[in-house]
């Protein structure tokens, strides 16, 4: 497991690249989330991101081992920047390994879903017009409960 | 009764501090009672953020928590909103 909350522009296609050169991987999967240039038809100048020093990595450490729980992976990367970034830059990449695709396929879309409700990070959109902290979205809230029916 | 605690987001901007050590001068036994007390004792923004509890999340020593979860001497309390990352 390999936790990473930093400021800088990462490259998800380098992970994966040294990720499928490890022993016994049969499949890499990815998710990366980027800043979208337009939030509610304001067009964005840049986006501010903060987060919890200690417990987002307490937070992220024990959604990483409720997904190894469930699914047989190799290795887990998540990283997430914070500070100030920019439309289309890169803000998340979650990227699982496993000898199967459909471990690493459930694994990655697990972690990401409960990074978005329980890891402690907060977005500010900044505009020409104004600043405005992100609201919770009602569909990253019924995905996570779609998960907890499962267990 | 001694309390670390810290303030994220939009409560951050609204107090003016992102954390604090808070001196009670009694004992609490969870968030909401801290809030109560703090309502009473300082008013404004307090009453404000007890009354609207129910739309921010609390944690208790970097962990999610419950506004009724136990707190004890010297806990760190965090308030903010829902979380917004990914």
């Amino acid at each position: 497991m390999t936790i990473i909350i930093q400021e800088n522009v990462f490259s998800i296609s380098k992970i994966i690249s040294e990720l499928s050169k490890k022993d016994n991987v049969g499949a890499v999967v990815s998710f990366s989330g980027y800043v979208r240039e337009f939030s509610k038809e304001k067009k964005l100048k840049f986006m501010e991101i903060e987060h919890y020093p200690g417990m987002t990595e307490k937070s992220l450490e024990s959604i990483e081992k409720k997904a190894r729980n469930q699914w047989d992976v190799n290795e887990t990367i998540i990283v997430h920047r914070v500070g100030k970034l920019l439309p289309k830059d890169i803000i998340v990449g979650v990227i699982v390994s496993s000898k199967h695709r459909t471990n690493a396929f459930k694994a990655c879309e697990f972690i990401i879903d409960f990074l978005k409700t329980d890891a402690p990070f907060w977005k500010k959109e900044i505009s020409d017009e104004d600043k405005v902290w992100v609201s919770e979205r009602q569909e990253d809230i019924k995905k996570k409960t779609n998960w907890n029916k499962l267990d | 009764m001694n309390l670390k605690l810290l303030f994220f987001a939009s409560l951050r901007e609204q107090f003016g501090f992102s954390q604090k050590e808070i001196a009670l001068s009694r004992t609490v036994k969870s968030p909401e009672e801290f809030l109560l007390i703090m309502s009473k004792e300082s008013g404004g923004e307090w009453i404000n953020l007890f009354n609207n509890k129910k739309l921010y999340k609390v944690a208790i020593n970097k962990d999610l928590a419950s506004w009724s979860h136990l707190i004890v001497e010297g806990d760190e309390l965090a308030i903010f909103p829902p979380i917004t990352g990914g």
